[in-house]
């Protein structure tokens, strides 16, 4: 029995081990308010003393609100239709404050930073223990089993993802929970900090911790000792074969196989239409501290490239490594203070805003900042106003037909879900014809179906012969795609072909 | 402005003191800026300027209070030297009128009422820096007057608009930045195209501060704030 399939037990019967049902689904169904179809039906689960669970689906499959429902936040915060019961150590959770179940199982949100209210781990945590009435000295104990001594009193805004979730999960776990509930957490981190996560996972469950992860990374999600599968709010499928996370069936449940690598279409080489943009011993550094960096560091350093019109470029690197400062050089976010950068042939500066945005787009990774109308229309309407395309109905049409969004022409973009908010900042760029797509994690929000949709489309817009610059921490979904890659390093841009 | 509602964190005396001898000792600052003359201003200046410097902020705190110097000190002296006369401690300033006084009582009248006012902002500026609002918060719900501390609610808001007001800065500079890379630049465009701007920055602002509010609520359901007095 190795340590992910170990489990701990609280009782022992006859000389064997018993483990304890500590989180109870029973025939629970639910339906947020307002909302016409039910997130959750009739799921019937449990989860014992020990285990490790992954829970997978695609989006909208119902995973979070089943995490939500283990914890207590559902019926007790969300309110609306609540059928069915979920009980923890064999009390139902329907009533209880929710801080009474969390001591019992704690939850990691896929924002963890908004679980973040103090300046330091140390305060979040005395925080915690000071509200569910429990000895102080638990914070240092939990910081020194975590490994996280060294922070404990390191403001959370110097830190990276990766140390500052630790931390979150160090003040969750300082109440002693029986289980951890863990809701996307490697969708912000970069290769290195997924790794120590894992690791994290792997000695949180070795010493007891039950642990529920919900997840669209199957890599991660192989760490566990049993798997759900959630497909639109029913338990659709579940085992304890590690195996058929690399099967086809998986797949059919909207999850990516284990080790699979799509390839839309064979490999095509570009054809050679010049530069799109020259950097030129290009050097950056903000004027104050921020993020992690000393006043004055440099954030770029002497940055040498060259990005051809009609390929495909990736720009890899830890997080804090420069990546989005190089790419917001682009799009004229920052002006360069040394060396030269050019965007088709002339000199960045010399360009107004208008101007480089309709020869650059730019996706950002948030993509609700970018969208500021009404309606999808009005979204679509400004960019080709930027450009002075004839507002006609066939332009808008083209765009919303080529990203799949003409159902939501009339919607409030506000109001989509990450993904559709997702196509539609696309749209809305792309609307201007630009030359250069710069495109930071365009796969963060989707599941696998919707990664495979949009590497297709991408793939269709690298053939028309606009060049893609993406930014990402997950290179191997981009394999089909790309000609150049490029990982920054403090600062350095160093070329990988 | 940003930075002195932001609190960073640092190493010194005032970062080491607890937030309640902190205000104590702001409130003597005050009385003494109020009562005294010019030469307990001087040292109480000289006392701001070693402490923001031990607490290793001076260099934020002289970029924070550089407008009181540029704007509020030449126009108190000019005050004080061309309208009042110089009058030294005087409590009733009168109809201000034009009277000229280049003596060095008048000038030392106006190095004083520059001073006063810097020693009562710059020490409050000093206190918001290096004071974490939160711990202060805290601070305050544990004190207790005719055995009664202050109501749950007004501490919990008190934590909600702070964690707020700080995340509201980094999303309206993100918004612009995105609305700047889709050729919305509001220093490009004409004041009618700058209104525009306005409300267009409006939309997504309100739609992530609503979302945010909801998921720090959460957030503060999952601490188990509020849950003092149910038994383990």
């Amino acid at each position: 029995m190795d340590d992910t399939t170990k489990r701990v037990s609280s009782k022992t019967l006859v000389g064997r081990d018993i483990p304890e049902k500590l989180i109870d689904v029973r025939e629970l169904s639910f339906a947020f308010d307002g909302a016409r179809e039910k997130a959750l039906k009739k799921v019937s689960t449990s989860v014992f003393t020990g285990d490790f669970v992954s829970i997978l689906g695609a989006n909208g499959s119902g995973k979070t609100t089943l995490a939500m429902a283990m914890c207590g936040l559902i019926p007790n915060f969300f309110f609306g239709s609540f059928e069915g019961d979920v009980l923890v150590k064999g009390k139902s959770t329907l009533g209880l404050k929710v801080g009474e179940i969390t001591r019992d199982v704690g939850i990691l949100l896929q924002d963890y930073n908004s679980q973040i209210f103090f300046p330091t781990p140390m305060e979040e945590m005395e925080f915690v223990l000071d509200n569910m009435g429990l000895p102080q000295k638990r914070a240092k104990e939990t910081a020194l089993r975590l490994g996280i001594s060294h922070l404990f009193k390191k403001p959370f805004a110097t830190m990276s993802e990766g140390e500052k979730q630790k931390c979150v999960i160090a003040s969750i776990l300082c109440v002693g929970p029986k289980a951890l509930i863990l809701d996307e957490p490697a969708s912000q981190l970069d290769p290195k900090e997924r790794c120590d996560l894992r690791e994290l996972l792997k000695k949180l469950h070795g010493e007891g911790t039950t642990i529920v992860l919900v997840t669209h990374d199957t890599e991660l999600a192989a760490l566990g000792n049993r798997f759900m599968f959630l497909w639109k709010g029913k338990l659709q499928k579940e085992t304890r074969e590690r195996n058929f996370l690399s099967s086809e069936s998986c797949a059919k449940l909207g999850v990516e196989p284990l080790n699979d690598t799509p390839v839309i279409k064979k490999k095509v080489k570009p054809k050679n239409l010049g530069t799109v943009a020259i950097f030129d011993g290009v050097s950056f550094s903000f004027d104050e501290a921020k993020k992690g960096k000393a006043k004055g560091e440099k954030i770029l350093d002497d940055v040498d490239l060259e990005l051809n019109l009609g390929e495909c470029t990736l720009l890899l690197g830890a997080n804090g490594s420069g990546k989005t400062t190089l790419a917001k050089h682009l799009i004229k976010l920052l002006g360069t203070q040394e060396g030269k950068l050019e965007v088709l042939g002339r000199d960045v500066s010399t360009y107004s805003q208008r101007e480089i945005a309709r020869n650059v787009a730019y996706l950002f990774q948030n993509p609700e900042r970018q969208l500021f109308k009404s309606t999808v229309r009005e979204e679509i309407e400004f960019s080709l106003s930027l450009v002075d395309e004839e507002l006609s109905e066939r332009a808008i049409e083209k765009v919303l037909l080529l990203l799949g969004i003409k159902a939501l022409i009339n919607r409030n973009p506000q109001a989509l879900s990450g993904g559709e908010k997702q196509r539609v900042a696309l749209g809305a760029a792309l609307a201007t014809k630009p030359k250069l797509a710069i495109l930071d994690e365009p796969m963060a929000y989707l599941d696998y179906p919707g990664r495979l949709e949009l590497l297709d489309y991408l793939f269709a817009l690298k053939e028309s012969g606009v060049s893609l610059l993406i930014i990402t921490h997950h290179p191997e979904w981009y394999k089909s795609l790309v000609q150049k890659t490029i990982v920054m390093e403090r600062g350095k841009a160093k070329i990988r072909k | 402005m940003k930075g002195i509602f932001e609190f960073e964190g640092g190493e010194g005396i005032l970062f080491d003191m607890g937030p309640g001898t902190k205000l104590v000792l702001l409130l003597i600052v005050w009385a003494f800026a109020l009562i005294f003359g010019f030469f307990a201003q001087v040292a109480v200046f000289f006392a701001i300027i070693i402490l923001a410097a031990q607490s290793g902020v001076l260099g934020k705190f002289t970029h924070e209070t550089k407008w009181f110097w540029i704007m509020t000190v030449p126009m108190i002296l000019v005050i004080q030297v061309l309208f009042t006369g110089g009058q030294v401690n005087s409590m009733d300033p009168g109809i201000i009128s034009f009277a000229p006084n280049f003596s060095m009582n008048a000038l030392v009248a106006g190095l004083t009422s520059a001073l006063r006012l810097f020693c009562l902002f710059g020490s409050s500026v000093l206190f918001s820096m290096t004071t974490n609002p939160l711990a202060f918060a805290k601070r305050l719900g544990e004190v207790k007057v005719f055995g009664r501390g202050l109501p749950q609610g007004l501490i919990f808001l008190f934590i909600f608009i702070n964690r707020a007001s700080a995340l509201v800065f980094a999303d309206i500079e993100g918004i612009r930045e995105a609305q700047k890379a889709r050729g919305l630049d509001l220093g490009e465009e004409s004041v009618l195209g700058k209104i525009k701007g306005y409300v267009a920055l409006l939309i997504p602002l309100l739609t992530i501060s609503f979302e945010r509010a909801e998921k720090q609520a959460v957030a503060l359901e999952i601490k188990g704030f509020g849950l003092k007095d149910v038994p383990e």
